[in-house]
């Protein structure tokens, strides 16, 4: 029988739910047993529980017990799977990375966080990595399909990256005919365009689709909601919102670029009041300025 | 003198930690419960462009992150000046139904019915699913919805969409009717359960309930005012600020008085609450509550194993509510967002979720950027009554069957570590 553990870190508690409910993943779990999962009710010491066939982890390294839990739970998983984008990439989670552990918690509380947040893959080789906060059923469906291979034993011989990768703008209902023609005429608040239905980018309104990777079948798109990262960067961005800030240099107000030059370019900037909340929403403690700040504070 | 230390403990969402002490002679000096997981998401909000607001505060907690997300869009619509349109509102709102129902139901069956029910889930279930369908349609995503913006949504469901949705919807209603006739059947018959309703350790003690009511006295999911009712009976609506104030005296984390009362009493939260102050729209719904007060010996109902059949009975209720709203959608053909209005530079945004009251006030600046929050989740309204609870255990012979006992307390309570534990009040406390 396969055994399942259910490992939540930091986080907003509810990517582990999420799969639980999935109707093919809790199939997968019906014909094993679940062997840890304290939020209903399994507990037990991780040293006692034996080898684990699949252990899902959900969330970011946060306090010293989480990672002390991560190492144990890596030590006896056949198969790890890091599931949700807190675990990959830090997530929503991931904004507090610039903060330091006293101006979360105070008293004794502070000697339990670790000095800044960080995801699972920056701790552990994880074996499968499911990104999406949280994943789409889609891609729940791929990751059933996936562990049912190695049910019976075996594990990946590399890692699997559940969603293709490939840049969201590709296949993007929203697409414009000539992509390289796309201008962006300003930078504007997405609550005051009327959407016209165009390449939200094309309306002024920021979309992360030229950097994020494709999994979610472009949800939010045909939600006429730009896309806000979450499911991490494309194949080939090394970092999201650099990525993204080079996207916007190359398209914005660029028919215009020659009259207005730097300081008609730098006003509309301006306009971008708050980048990190912008493009580093889902990915801030993979962002290179990140680790240069805490490289400074003496955190690596 | 001992100490037990349950770590981390077990049917809470996130991580905490139960220490009981004792005496010399075994006998319990204190409980304490304390949430133990720091985020520190909250200390972020402040800096951030408001917009954003809708999609980051879902992850406060994640099991309530539509009403959190719904909270949040009704504060960016003061902020912008905006009035939705009925379609908006009626979206909304159905979507915010569609979490409360759906956290409900899985608490039933993976926290309650197993051990009260026989474990006859399968029902519950199936309704789950189809639960999830609907709210994929409405908002777009079963967690951290998508299709709000301010003044109104981004999103209207199509002919077909609807016709999945009254289909499905129907389904629910007549599931849940059925088993919430036999899930109460069963509980009525249940000595071990009807014994804990009527057993006075389970009572509430100094402890007043709060929750959104509409003009005609029922309960205002989306866009109720609240009522309090004290802990000495008396009633009285209030005004949603002034409802933080009354709330936050302490934002010592971990400790009985994270979001208790001025004089020291507590206030319960969510589904006993709700049904204590305010009316349902399904006759079905009122019939359990009856056999409920008849069970646990009057109103207001204040022993803490209501709690799971005043979720029953939400439920019931909820469904029947979203049953009336799509049973004519002309609704629909209106508008579904109203981008008239003056910006302004504060905003607040007040709903219930399964767990009780959801409270967002955000100020801004000139630039639109957030510089003040203020964030009120429900289960750090519930930490101070757990805590308060515990206490009479004081002087109780510790016993592995009395540690179990205060287990199954923390599980009915059903509380999300991630969003009680928050630091609150950014700009100092008063108290």
């Amino acid at each position: 029988m396969t055994r399942y553990a259910f490992l939540e870190l930091t986080s907003c508690g509810d990517c582990l739910s999420e799969l639980y409910m999935n109707p093919e993943i809790n199939k997968l779990l019906e014909e094993g047993e679940i062997v840890y999962w304290p939020a209903y009710g399994i507990v037990g010491d991780p040293e006692e529980i034996g080898e684990v066939d699949v252990t899902f982890i959900a969330g970011t390294v946060r306090t010293r017990r989480d990672l002390e839990e991560l190492e144990k739970f890596r030590r006896i998983s056949r198969i790890v799977v890091a599931y949700g984008t807190c675990s990959i990439y830090g997530g929503l989670n991931g904004l507090t990375a610039l903060l330091e552990p006293r101006a979360i918690a105070d008293g004794e509380y502070v000697k339990l966080l670790m000095p800044t947040v960080k995801p699972v893959t920056d701790y552990i080789e994880p074996d499968i990595l499911v990104p999406g906060c949280p994943p789409t059923r889609e891609v729940m469906a791929r990751l059933a399909k996936t562990l049912k291979k190695y049910i019976s034993g075996g594990k990946p011989e590399k890692k699997i990256f559940l969603i293709p990768g490939e840049v969201l703008c590709k296949h993007c209902p929203r697409r414009p005919s000539n992509p390289e023609k796309a201008e962006m005429p300003g930078i504007r608040d997405p609550n005051e365009v009327v959407d016209d239905g165009r390449c939200f980018i094309e309306q002024g309104i920021l979309c992360l689709g030229p950097v994020t990777a494709n999994g979610c079948n472009h949800l939010c798109i045909r939600f006429n909601h730009p896309c806000m990262g979450c499911m991490g960067p494309a194949r080939g961005v090394v970092d999201q919102g650099l990525n993204m800030i080079g996207s916007i240099g190359s398209i914005l107000l660029k028919s215009r670029e020659v009259k207005l030059l730097f300081p008609g370019l730098a006003k509309e900037l301006d306009k971008l009041r708050d980048p990190m909340g912008y493009f580093y929403r889902y990915t801030l403690p993979k962002a290179m300025l990140t680790k240069l700040a805490l490289r400074r504070r003496g955190v690596e | 003198m001992g100490k037990v230390i349950v770590d981390p403990v077990p049917w809470v969402t996130g991580y905490s930690r139960l220490t009981v002490e004792t005496s010399d002679d075994n006998r319990v000096l204190s409980i304490l419960f304390e949430p133990l997981e720091k985020r520190g998401l909250e200390k972020v909000l402040k800096g951030r462009s408001v917009e954003l607001l809708p999609t980051i505060t879902p992850s406060i907690c994640g099991s309530d992150s539509w009403s959190h997300y719904i909270a949040s869009i009704k504060a960016l619509d003061i902020i912008y000046g905006r009035k939705p349109p009925l379609t908006a509102i009626h979206l909304r709102e159905a979507g915010l139904l569609l979490d409360i129902l759906e956290s409900h139901l899985r608490y039933l069956a993976l926290k309650f019915a197993p051990k009260y029910i026989g474990g006859d889930v399968k029902p519950l279930v199936e309704v789950i699913n189809d639960v999830r369908v609907v709210k994929e349609i409405i908002g777009g995503r079963t967690r951290n919805p998508i299709y709000g913006i301010a003044g109104g949504v981004t999103r209207k469901p199509g002919s077909s969409d609807v016709e999945v949705i009254m289909d499905r919807l129907s389904r629910i209603l007549d599931i849940l009717e059925k088993t919430s006739k036999s899930y109460m059947d069963k509980i009525s018959s249940s000595r071990e359960y009807t014994a804990k309703l009527s057993n006075d350790k389970y009572r509430l003690k100094n402890t007043g309930f709060i929750a959104l009511l509409d003009g005609d006295g029922k309960i205002g999911y989306y866009d109720g005012r609240p009522v309090i009712l004290g802990p000495d009976g008396s009633r009285r609506m209030v005004d949603e600020g002034e409802l933080i104030d009354h709330l936050v005296v302490s934002s010592r984390l971990g400790t009985c008085e994270l979001y208790g009362g001025r004089n020291g009493e507590v206030y319960m939260v969510g589904a006993i609450s709700r049904i204590n102050l305010g009316k349902t729209y399904s006759e079905d719904a009122e019939e359990i509550i009856d056999k409920l007060v008849e069970l646990s010996g009057g109103k207001p109902l204040i022993n803490i194993f209501v709690e799971p059949i005043a979720r029953l009975v939400e439920s019931l209720d909820i469904s029947y509510r979203l049953n009336k709203l799509f049973r004519d959608p002309s609704w629909l053909s209106g508008e579904s967002i109203s981008f008239e209005g003056k910006r302004t530079n504060a905003g607040l945004g007040v709903v219930e979720s399964s767990r009780g009251l959801v409270i967002h006030k955000y100020g801004v600046s000139g630039d639109g950027l957030v510089d003040d929050v203020e964030i009120l989740d429900p289960s750090g309204i519930r930490l101070p009554v757990l805590n308060k609870l515990l206490e009479k255990y004081r002087g109780s012979t510790y016993s592995s069957e009395l540690l179990d006992d205060v287990l199954e307390i923390v599980k009915i309570m059903d509380l999300c570590i991630p969003g009680a534990s928050k630091t609150l009040r950014l700009g100092g406390v008063r108290g």
